[in-house]
């Protein structure tokens, strides 16, 4: 009934490849890990609007940068921990998601990628020109506070350590998304992608229920941004821009829409790939250009979208060969 | 006249499009278990009507009454859940997802089950053994795992039907179901209504007189946005002034 | 005295920027409302102006000739884009359409800056324009005085065109009723292409006037897009006078703005933006059907 072909074998083997990778790779190459894992969960959650929810947005940042700042801030300040405060930083971006959301699931098309970004670009401008709170341009540092679970303190400043943490929020985040495209809900929002008025006039209330899944889009953006903020020991506006909120969207596009899984194959890609060529490639954004409109082109459900058809064109043949 | 016994109740509805009315002065009652077909010229205000009572448009003046509630300014979603439900002229369904998947859609948001995450879709094995029936009951549970965009134009008119009954409603609206369709389309859809609406309360709009008679108990005629006649299908037959405006002189049906 | 003339010298600036966005504008707002596609690569096409310019007028020495040939340079290119690249994604609706133009910009930026580097360029005004001028007691640069001239002209060349010619009126009766005017037999998809095209010449000349002005510089695109989405949308998608309207509205903000409240002059243009797409989605002169 899904349409991604993973099954529970292919995740366990998955999951049991990423807690014995340290021993594998180098640390360098595990701080590249932790990076495509941050970003897979900003993607998952820009994915829950454009792939299942058929919305273009240009402001997804805006909920990112919140939930860094919020981090970062009451870390900071009030000296929370770790954990608590990248799980408020998840419910700032639901909370600032859930009040823009009440404005932008009005509108539908270019209306709403137009209001997305408007809303971006003030909270990415409020950010700049607040400085007594958000440090403008400068940013915050912090230093990642170590993790207390019962009598034991755990060193999150050693890479070892803070790869399993960020695994552990990974997988729990990436899981909920999961779960919840196999609920009512998330069947709900591939029908209003499909025909949202048919939708309504089976008795959905798509106004609220486009609200409540945009609000779930701003958590999870919140929680990656606060794990970003927190492996950076550091957030500035780079977290909220424009750029940022564009770099999701090529990462979500690229790697496809339309399964699950594409968008955490965006992720990686674009965060391996940006590393492996952008040391002898300086202009490696070229690429990636390049790569975007020849898939807007040719492959509008992205690699993932490409290798899906490339498979059923591939078994058809082999049906089609065993027949004859 | 008795009040309870009427399902649906509309008294003096008017609706303009900026200033043009096309709706004017419209009254009409459906009761309960009533199969009540709307004919009409092309242009009649026959659709419109349709959408202000299921809630696309709002009345410009006058009330729509249903169950003895007022009905008109609801939005979509609240009348349908009121129990009204209605199918489109043009096919409206969700082309991208399973057969199967558009008719539990359905199934779910009448079992009030809409935004609930606490279990798994694949589990829930009522919802999924009502949507079977449905299926059963269109025709299409050999077809219930093809994309719904993906089939013939028969069978998503058949589908588009299976959607608006899968919603359990008190009264089933169906908007020109037979269009586009052969001879032979026509007659097992016909059936099919016939057979998926026994009981319920009907209103149907519908171009082929032959559908229109074998189907309905009441006929009501709409032209210029009013009703012309309305009445059991014999005193249609008959109606001078129908005959002049609709069916054409010396009409043989 | 000074104190005194501030204020139409901010107003001459606030005018001179917001003629400057209509010129862009008006191409973007021409194409939005005729084909519903919201051209993100509008602003790069505005920085092409401005980079062929700089390339000609190192080559020739020539600043007229930048203001004729980079616009048709620029033109060519965007009806080379209409044709080959946006009409391909045509037919899976206008938010792909969207998705397409926004990488174009994206590769547009890229390519600026690996062939004229990521540094600022500096243009010279020409000589004749260099200085500045004395009138009703204030004194302000010719240049800037030049750029409101040129898109004087333009305007009164393009609503000429536009509300008096057969072509002007086909175009404009496409914005409204484009289902319309294709049952008039007219070949809408020649229309849309010269669209672009003359719609990415005038883009082109306000980067060749502008360049010298706002610094040519490979983040100008999406600098100005940025502004260019406000106009359209606080004008009404779709509307020539109100992207007209709405320039004016922005330059005089920005100008302004600035000068009152320096912190909150951008984030003014921004809530302008979402007010008018929440409460008035059509914007403020734009057609509700």
């Amino acid at each position: 009934m899904h349409r991604s072909r993973f099954t529970w074998l292919q995740i366990v083997v998955v999951i049991l490849l990423l807690l014995v990778l340290p021993k594998l790779i180098s640390e360098y190459r595990l701080n590249l890990v932790i990076t495509m894992m941050i970003y897979s969960i900003f993607a998952l959650s820009y994915n829950m609007l454009f792939g299942q929810g058929g919305l273009l947005s240009f402001g997804h940042a805006a909920y990112f940068g919140f939930g860094a700042y919020t981090t970062v801030i009451l870390i900071k300040q009030l000296e929370v921990s770790l954990p608590l405060g990248i799980m408020l930083g998840g419910l700032a971006g639901a909370f600032l998601g859930c009040a823009f959301g009440v404005f932008v699931v009005r509108l539908r098309g270019v209306a709403f990628a137009l209001l997305t970004l408007a809303f971006n670009q003030l909270i990415y401008v409020t950010a700049e020109k607040w400085r007594s709170v958000t440090g403008g341009e400068d940013g915050i540092a912090f230093m990642r506070p170590n993790l207390f679970l019962g009598g034991w303190e755990i060193d999150l400043w050693a890479t070892l350590n803070w790869y399993y943490f960020v695994l552990i929020v990974t997988v729990f985040s990436i899981g909920c998304l999961w779960y919840l495209t196999l609920t009512p809900l998330g069947r709900l929002n591939l029908c209003m992608r499909e025909n949202e008025e048919r939708a309504r006039f089976i008795g959905y209330n798509t106004y609220a229920s486009r609200l409540l899944i945009y609000t779930l889009a701003g958590f999870f953006a919140g929680i990656a941004g606060g794990l970003a903020a927190s492996f950076q020991e550091f957030v500035t506006t780079t977290f909220i821009n424009l750029d940022k909120a564009t770099d999701v969207l090529m990462m979500t596009f690229i790697g496809g829409g339309g399964t699950f899984f594409g968008p955490v194959i965006g992720a990686c890609a674009l965060t391996l790939i940006n590393d492996l060529l952008s040391s002898w490639l300086e202009r490696w954004a070229i690429v990636q250009g390049g790569l975007f409109i020849l898939l807007v082109l040719y492959a509008p459900n992205g690699l993932s979208g490409l290798y899906m058809s490339i498979r059923e064109r591939w078994d058809a043949q082999k049906r089609g060969n065993t027949r004859s | 006249m008795n009040t309870t016994s009427k399902l649906l109740d509309i008294h003096g509805l008017y609706k303009d499009f900026r200033g043009v009315e096309v709706i004017k002065d419209l009254s009409l009652s459906v009761c309960q278990g009533e199969r009540h077909a709307i004919i009409g010229p092309n242009g009649a205000g026959k659709t419109t009507f349709f959408n202000l009572i299921t809630g696309r448009y709002t009345p410009s003046k006058g009330d729509i009454y249903f169950e003895g509630r007022k009905i008109s300014g609801m939005t979509p979603h609240r009348i349908n859940r009121m129990g009204i439900s209605r199918s489109f002229q043009i096919t409206n369904i969700f082309p991208g997802m399973t057969v199967f998947e558009n008719i539990r859609s359905a199934i779910f948001s009448k079992k009030g089950i809409r935004w609930s995450f606490r279990q798994r879709v694949s589990t829930m094995n009522d919802v999924n053994q009502e949507t079977e029936d449905i299926l059963k009951l269109i025709g299409l549970d050999s077809q219930h795992h093809l994309l719904a965009g993906s089939l013939d134009y028969g069978a998503q008119r058949a589908l588009e039907i299976g959607i608006t009954l899968a919603t359990d409603p008190k009264m089933i609206m169906l908007d020109e179901p037979t269009a586009g369709m052969s001879i032979e389309e026509t007659r097992e859809i016909v059936a099919m209504i016939d057979r998926t609406t026994q009981g319920k309360a009907l209103l149907i709009i519908e171009h082929d007189m032959e559908v229109v008679f074998s189907l309905a108990d009441t006929i009501s005629v709409i032209h210029y946005g009013t009703v012309l006649a309305s009445g059991p299908p014999e005193d249609i037959r008959n109606d001078a002034t129908v005959k002049e405006a609709y069916l054409g002189e010396g009409s043989t049906c | 005295m000074e104190a005194l003339s501030i204020i139409p010298v901010q107003f001459l600036h606030g005018l001179v920027y917001g003629m400057l966005l209509f010129l862009v504008a008006s191409g973007l707002t021409l194409i939005f409302g005729m084909m519903g596609v919201l051209n993100f690569a509008h602003g790069a096409l505005y920085m092409l102006g401005a980079y062929f310019s700089f390339s000609i007028l190192r080559w020739t020495g020539q600043f007229w000739l930048c203001m004729i040939v980079a616009p048709l340079l620029v033109g060519a290119f965007g009806i080379l884009m209409e044709r080959f690249l946006l009409r391909q994604v045509h037919r899976y609706g206008h938010a792909h359409e969207l998705l397409l133009t926004f990488g174009l910009a994206y590769i547009i930026e890229e390519l600026v800056k690996w062939i004229w580097g990521n540094q600022p360029l500096h243009v010279e005004i020409p000589a004749m324009l260099a200085g500045s001028v004395q009138f009703l007691g204030i004194t302000y640069p010719t240049y800037r005085l030049f750029i409101l001239l040129i898109s004087a002209i333009v305007f009164a060349v393009l609503f000429l065109i536009l509300y008096k010619t057969r072509a002007g009126i086909i175009v404009t009766a496409a914005v409204s009723r484009a289902e319309m005017v294709n049952a008039l037999g007219i070949n809408v998809p020649l229309v849309f292409m010269l669209l672009f095209g003359v719609g990415g010449a005038l883009a082109g000349l306000a980067g060749v006037i502008g360049g010298p002005y706002l610094i040519t510089n490979p983040g100008m695109a999406s600098t100005i897009i940025i502004d260019l989405f406000v106009v359209v949308v606080v004008g009404g998608l779709g509307s020539l006078p109100g992207a007209l309207l709405a320039s004016f509205l922005i330059g005089e903000l920005q100008s302004f703005g600035i000068l009152l409240i320096p912190q909150m002059a951008i984030a003014l243009e921004f809530l302008l933006m979402a007010v008018v797409l929440i409460v008035k989605p059509e914007g403020l002169l734009g057609d509700k059907a």
